[in-house]
């Protein structure tokens, strides 16, 4: 007789659910060490010293995480990737240049629970036999560095930083790197180059991170959210880790809602949640009619705001199925009521001005041309030909870029022409579109 | 490995770049950023390919598509177009170029579209018009029009980077050649793009180009973003006669493209020779061509009644002589030739010595040389450790200063294939790391080498010379011999400074040093073909007169050498066989017209001991003539016949003594054995690149670029 599997959580309404990534969020100083250890903070990394680093890569892997930066790359075998006894300092990189318009989550993450980072960090370094971690934090972010900071110094009073930490004859340290405001610098080996202090331009992989990557040393790189995920894949084990979320897609995952919906936010949902329940039963339901849900930053294809699409599990598998990707979870809700080709004109226009200008289609087809054709379609200019010809453009920087940044603008220039062919023809031809422009919805 | 392109199937070495595999093919994808000698960098995207390649299965197999006999291995496609700049050929890979795919040549369509979005087409005035990759690019595989309907980027033109390179910052297609080649060869961050997307530029950030090798820069734009300030309008490629030759501005030997139009020497650009200079030469040698133009003799001239200079024929010329030499016999007569003389011209030189028995016979510079094997510049880039001693490279030999770099940088020369050097090489990676504990340089003054040396010091050559073979309290000479001692390839370079100062012991102690380690000797010749003439014994005999005793002689003639400008004085009847009317033509009695060695046909010999080619430029000269032609007139002064009349049997003399045809010398050159150096003391001798008359006295921009008024200044005060 077997036993027969337990039914997985995707609900955060199950009431075997219970928040963990943002679970100290809210509490009164939640960011100091005290609090920290008060809601059992660096309980993780004594079990990880506990077990041996391979079991922590054991376990990292057996918990299903992927990676929570967009990709969704499996983080253990990443882990798993950096070099055995070569004789180099490794070295781990957090990426907390949190930069995709519609993303906020690890802005909370830090600034309000900056231990749970750091011992992430902590139990990465030990896993990849690391010395020394960098979080390359997003320069807007003050307030998150301030408090990152303060908490590395805080740990390393305590003993959780710097030489033989717990007694476990590990040395690993943290230092903080502010940006300096580029969204390419959220691309790892661009966030590398920035760091050593040259250009963030990307660099030409292979050789890899593992292999080559900061400084020429064996690096790996993750998101905020996914060390932060493994502290609490250490502090409940993997099979709870493994419990939640659908078949391919595991854990508990930070949605961010923005639009019109009555409560946006950051919700901390298990993977396979419908956007029925993040939108209707956590947001508190759409304030005026939406007609496009973007699933994952704005760098994802935009879906419909159909029956069908709401009751889609936000997971990598249900979204890759229905033409998008869950990307970082930042879900965004475009109103009926505004014009599609000004809203992708806002978004274009974000992706032209931070194209590091390395390659050409990136550089002179995103950025010179494909952002003056919105312009020239918003300001009612636009002649009949015009979509064909973005169509065309489309088609030749797709998949020819160096880096996916050029690739990431284009999602909403074909996924929006795709839905809303109608709008966009309309304002070529007769210059006024279907749904003038209105005061914010904010303001009405 | 196999490799398909467009249906052909290759046998290539592992390591081959996919780029490297179409054109080994003879097929052909345009490129703008990649570049023999730079890293590949996947910038431009033009060389966008189709591939796909086999995937294997877990125990080794390849997957396979088909039944029984017929399988063949399935090819995974990637799905979409690649740059193959940047990706390695794999075993069975499957190449479809424009020629056979629709996707990739509306993607390189597109491409191109996407390049000359901001370029302002301005070929017309623009000097890269006519050999501009970019244009050539754009007619083979452009749409031929534009759907751009806006406005272009403006940005800065013609804004001089420094005296010899012009930027245009408009023509740009951010390539990314120039900042790579500064980081990568000299290895001096400089240039760089500032700001990012579409508001991309290249500037420095400091205004200015180092001095040394930034006009290489202007060879590799592949659009006219970057010119050559000093031949900036002064003709269309077209227009110009290319003539490919060697320069002979110092021992190196680089090949080089002289450019001429109306008989006027406009342009010099780098030739490729993979075993000299690669791609690269130095400033001096690109920008030094103004004297070559202007103010030449072109006819004799000889002293008349009143003592005055005036123009003559030949024949008055050989009668001037002739009246000069009376009451005197060819003993008294002294030769002094310039030391970048063609072994063409030393052959005549040596017989008319011969003829005529005279001891008196010099070229200058010269220095006492070490009778060693030179290494090659190859052996020295794939060297594990140099020690420079009392050398200025800078000043005596800079391309091998590039050559020691590269040796640096782990020394990892492109592979060759059908179409040349290979186009994008992947082990040549961005921002090489320089290892630089194999380097020491030791010289009286510090020299831009030594920045990237690992041990340097500031030491008299002998001083260094005795630590080094002997014991030394210096940790710089210290490591220098460890250097020598634990290298597999160590080599040993000696300049100027040390040679002046070789003593009878320290030849001894060098020769021990060689039997003793691995180590090889170059030491650097002083003037371009300084190891050529000296195997050809055109040194002075026993009781014959040094170049710097030229006042001791009776009558000489002295060749392209400025013997008065140094301080020497005139002999009683002096002979000037020179291009210009320097200080020692003007007080000469007979002055003959040179031709500079940009005209002549010949032979040079450069420090590795390679014989190069010189080809004659056709530049506007009048009568003058090598000095074949002024030894013949001397000697028909003198009575004698010489064998030698021309270049003909001077070459024809000359192969046979080689045992190599140099007639037809491959323009890379040949190592062929000298046979013995001659050896004579000489003055001391300090090395420079740079000469009088070499750069134009007035920038070409100031001339053409507007300078506003400025605005007048209010004086506070009086009223």
């Amino acid at each position: 007789m077997t036993i027969a599997p337990p039914r997985p959580i995707t609900s955060a309404k199950d009431p075997r659910f219970a928040p963990t990534l943002y679970a100290n969020v809210g509490r009164p100083e939640s960011w100091t060490l005290q609090s920290y250890l008060l809601s059992g903070g660096y309980q993780a990394v004594q079990r990880a010293f506990a077990i041996g680093n391979d079991a922590v890569i054991d376990e990292v892997k057996k918990s299903g995480l992927r990676g929570r930066g967009g990709a969704g790359f499996a983080t253990g075998l990443k882990w798993s990737f950096m070099p055995l006894n070569d004789g180099k300092p490794h070295l781990i990189l957090c990426n907390a240049d949190e930069s995709e318009p519609g993303t906020f989550k690890d802005r909370y993450l830090m600034s309000e629970d900056p231990h749970q980072l750091i011992e992430g960090m902590i139990i990465g370094g030990f896993a990849m036999r690391a010395s020394l971690g960098y979080i390359y934090i997003r320069g807007e972010y003050v307030q998150a560095a301030e408090r990152i900071r303060a908490a590395i110094v805080e740990a390393r009073e305590a003993g959780f930083l710097g030489k033989n930490i717990l007694g476990s004859g590990f040395d690993f340290d943290l230092q903080v790197h502010r940006g300096a405001g580029a969204y390419i610098c959220g691309e790892e080996t661009a966030l590398m180059n920035s760091l050593e202090g040259l250009r963030a331009n990307p660099r030409l992989k292979p050789p890899f991170p593992a292999a080559s990557g900061l400084y020429g040393l064996p690096t790996t790189i993750n998101n905020v959210e996914t060390f932060c995920a493994a502290t609490q894949i250490l502090k409940y084990g993997w099979e709870w880790h493994a419990g939640m979320g659908t078949e391919k897609s595991k854990g508990t995952k930070l949605f961010q809602i923005s639009g019109p919906v009555a409560r946006p936010g950051i919700y901390e949902l298990p993977l396979g949640t419908t956007f029925r329940e993040l939108i209707f039963d956590w947001a508190g339901g759409p304030l005026e009619d939406i007609k496009v849900i973007i699933p994952g930053g704005s760098s994802c294809m935009m879906l419909p705001y159909t029956e069908a699409i709401l009751d889609t599990g936000m997971d990598y598998e249900a979204l890759a199925a229905a033409g998008s990707s869950l990307g970082t979870g930042g879900v965004t809700l475009i109103p009926k009521a505004d014009c599609i080709v000004n809203a992708t004109w806002n978004i274009v226009r974000f992706y032209a001005h931070e194209s590091c200008g390395k390659c050409t289609p990136c550089r002179e087809g995103i950025g010179s041309w494909m952002v003056r054709m919105y312009e020239k379609q918003v300001r009612g200019q636009g002649q009949p030909g015009d979509v064909q010809l973005i169509l065309d453009m489309c088609d030749n920087i797709g998949g020819r870029s160096f880096c996916a940044l050029a690739d990431a603008c284009l999602s909403p220039v074909m996924s929006s022409i795709k839905l809303f062919r109608d709008e966009y023809d309309a304002l070529a031809t007769t210059g006024k579109p279907i749904y003038p422009a209105r005061k914010r919805w904010r303001e009405a | 490995m196999k490799v398909h392109v467009d249906g052909i199937s290759l046998d290539l070495p592992a390591g081959t770049s996919a780029i490297d595999a179409v054109f080994h093919a003879g097929k052909d994808v345009p490129y703008f950023c990649a570049h023999p000698y730079l890293s590949p960098v996947g910038a431009c995207r033009m060389c966008l390919i189709e591939s796909g390649s086999p995937r294997k299965n877990p125990d080794g197999t390849f997957i396979m598509e088909g039944e029984g006999d017929a399988a063949t291995p399935k090819i995974f496609w990637f799905p979409k177009p690649m740059a193959a700049c940047t990706m390695l050929a794999t075993e069975g890979m499957q190449i479809k170029t424009a020629a056979t795919s629709e996707v990739v040549a509306k993607s390189q369509a597109g491409m191109m579209e996407f390049t000359l979005l901001n370029h302002p087409l301005d070929c017309p005035t623009c000097d890269k018009g006519g050999a501009c990759e970019l244009q050539d690019r754009a007619f083979e595989y452009g749409y031929g029009a534009s759907r751009f309907g806006f406005d272009r980027r403006h940005a800065e033109k013609h804004y001089p980077l420094s005296d010899y390179v012009i930027l245009d910052q408009e023509r740009c297609i951010h390539c990314k050649r120039c900042v790579r080649y500064f980081e990568e060869v000299p290895g001096q961050e400089v240039l760089d793009f500032i700001e990012r997307g579409s508001h991309t530029f290249i500037d420095t950030a400091e205004g200015g180009l180092p001095v040394g090798f930034q006009g290489n820069i202007t060879d590799i734009c592949p659009v006219g973003a970057l010119l050559d300030n000093v031949a900036r309008f002064r003709g269309r490629n077209w227009e110009y006669d290319h003539t490919p030759t060697t320069c002979t501005l110092c021992p190196v030997g680089c090949s080089i493209t002289v450019d001429a139009r109306n008989g006027s020497l406009e342009r010099i650009v780098a030739g490729e020779n993979r075993e000299v200079n690669e791609a690269w030469i130095c400033d001096a040698g690109r920008f030094g061509h103004v004297f070559a133009s202007e103010g030449r003799l072109t006819t004799p001239m000889i002293r008349n009644e009143d003592g005055q200079l005036v123009t003559a024929t030949w024949d008055q010329a050989v009668d001037a002589i002739r009246a000069g030499m009376v009451g005197l016999d060819a003993h008294d007569l002294a030769v002094f030739l310039n030391a970048d003389s063609t072994l063409e011209e030393g052959v005549a030189a040596e017989a008319f010595v011969g003829l005529t028995g005279l001891a008196s016979v010099d070229h200058w510079p010269r220095q006492p040389g070490y009778g060693a094997d030179a290494p090659t510049l190859t052996e020295i880039a794939q060297s594990d450790g140099v020690v420079v001693l009392g050398a200025d490279l800078g000043e005596e030999a800079p391309v091998l200063e590039l050559r020691i770099l590269e040796m640096l940088r782990g020394g990892l020369l492109p592979a060759e294939f059908h179409h040349g050097t290979a186009i994008a090489d992947l082990r040549l990676v961005e921002r090489p790391a320089r290892k630089r504990e194999k380097l020491a340089v030791i010289s009286s003054k510090p020299s831009r080498l030594s920045e990237n040396a690992g041990f340097t010091a500031q030491l008299d050559a002998a001083t260094a010379l005795a630590g080094l073979t002997g014991s030394s309290d210096n940790a710089a000479v210290k490591a220098a011999t460890e250097l020598l001692n634990k290298a597999e390839r160590p080599i040993l370079i000696l300049g100027a400074e040390a040679l002046s100062s070789l003593s009878g012991a320290a030849r001894s102690a060098l020769q021990s040093l060689t039997q003793r380690t691995r180590t090889r000797i170059l030491a650097l010749p002083a003037g371009a073909n300084a190891r050529g003439l000296a195997s050809l014994n055109l040194v002075p005999r026993s009781g014959g007169l040094r170049y710097d005793q030229l006042s001791q002689a009776r009558v000489a003639l002295v060749s392209r050498l400025d013997p008065l400008a140094e301080g020497q004085t005139r002999p009683r009847f002096l002979i000037s066989h020179d291009t210009h009317l320097t200080a020692t033509a003007q007080q000469a009695d007979v002055v003959l017209p040179a031709v500079t060695n940009y005209e002549k046909r010949g032979t040079t010999v450069n420090l590795e001991g390679r014989l190069l080619p010189l080809r004659p430029a056709a530049l506007k000269n009048g009568e003058a003539a090598d000095l074949i032609r002024a030894l013949g007139i001397v000697a028909e002064a003198l009575d004698v016949k010489t064998g030698i009349r021309g270049i003909r049997s001077a070459q024809t003399l000359l192969s046979e003594r080689l045992g190599v045809n140099v007639a037809e010398l491959p323009i890379h050159g040949l190592i062929a054995p000298l046979g013995m150096r001659y050896d004579a003391p000489a003055a001391p001798y300090t090395p420079q690149l740079w000469k009088e008359g070499m750069k134009r006295s007035d920038p070409v921009y100031s001339a053409g670029m507007i300078e506003l008024p400025m605005a007048p200044t209010f004086v506070a005060g009086d009223d």
